[in-house]
């Protein structure tokens, strides 16, 4: 009888204790992975805006842009397939363009406990504007071509 | 002999467990997710000063025609890149530039779960980058 005791409250502890570790874990997993992926979308996107303005040829640009987001993407273990990447150009600088370099992604965070039905997936982004000069790269030959991915 | 009452010591050490695992967890928690925080806004604090001393670097040039080197000239070109990349008013930067590179340092805030004494995680966080005209980046901080 007095084992039977000792061994509800024993379970009525552990099921006192245990919605609080579930819970606690769940906000890690979930806060975590967002922000590891923001961390990852941030240097995609820094990586990204470099290589876009660092073509001498319009055309090259951005597919380079592209193909070293991709790249670091990978490294990252992100599949790059999901990424919604852009590459694009505004002409609001003097002396050439602005390519603005986004990426975002939708991460699915449904497996994580408590908080992944909670608040359900999320969509991360991360962008950056860098000028490409029209005397350091000579886009102006031939354009500058837009891409996304 | 003295009797020992088991059941309230049990329900006690129940207790205390619950009074003092709780915090420990919570403050774990927010170590972990304020340090992953941290790291994602230094990833941008390092891309926006990134973005901004390439495109200060990339105007460094002789005012008008002359052998003195406009630095001003590069510092408000810098400054342009980061305020199209981020909002200037939530970040503070500051821009050095001389004949050779140009650095800009940018500090943003980290979203922390706490603030004041609980927090775990710098209120600022800071980063550094120089560049040089046509030689890309030369160090990162």
């Amino acid at each position: 009888m007095i084992r039977s005791r000792r061994g509800l409250s024993e379970l009525i502890g552990l099921l006192l204790a245990l919605p609080l570790i579930i819970t606690a874990i769940g906000a890690t997993v979930y806060f975590g992975r967002a922000l590891y992926l923001q961390a990852a979308l941030e240097d995609t996107a820094a990586v990204g805006a470099r290589w876009a303005s660092t073509s001498l040829s319009g055309q090259q640009g951005c597919a380079q842009a592209l193909e070293a987001m991709r790249r670091t993407l990978s490294g990252y273990y992100i599949d790059p397939s999901g990424a919604r990447i852009s590459v694009s150009a505004e002409e609001v600088w003097g002396r050439g363009l602005y390519a603005r370099v986004r990426v975002s992604y939708r991460l699915d965070q449904r497996a994580v406990p408590v908080f992944g039905g909670l608040l359900g997936p999320i969509t991360v982004r991360a962008g950056y504007s860098t000028p490409i000069d029209t005397y350091n790269a000579r886009h102006s030959e031939g354009g500058w071509s837009q891409c996304s991915g | 002999m003295q009797r020992v009452n088991l059941r309230a010591r049990r329900a006690v050490s129940l207790l205390a467990f619950l009074l003092v695992f709780s915090p420990l967890m919570v403050l774990l928690m927010s170590m972990a997710i304020d340090g992953m925080s941290m790291v994602a806004t230094h990833r941008r604090a390092l891309g926006l000063a990134d973005v901004a001393a390439r495109a200060g670097a990339a105007t460094l040039e002789y005012k008008g025609g002359g052998r003195e080197v406009d630095t001003s000239w590069a510092c408000l070109n810098a400054q342009r890149a980061l305020c199209a990349s981020a909002n200037c008013d939530q970040l503070s930067a500051s821009c050095r530039a001389d004949r050779s590179s140009v650095t800009v340092s940018v500090a943003l805030r980290p979203p922390r779960m706490f603030s004041g004494a609980f927090s775990v995680a710098p209120e600022w966080v800071r980063a550094e980058i120089t560049a040089q005209p046509r030689s890309g980046i030369a160090s990162q901080d």
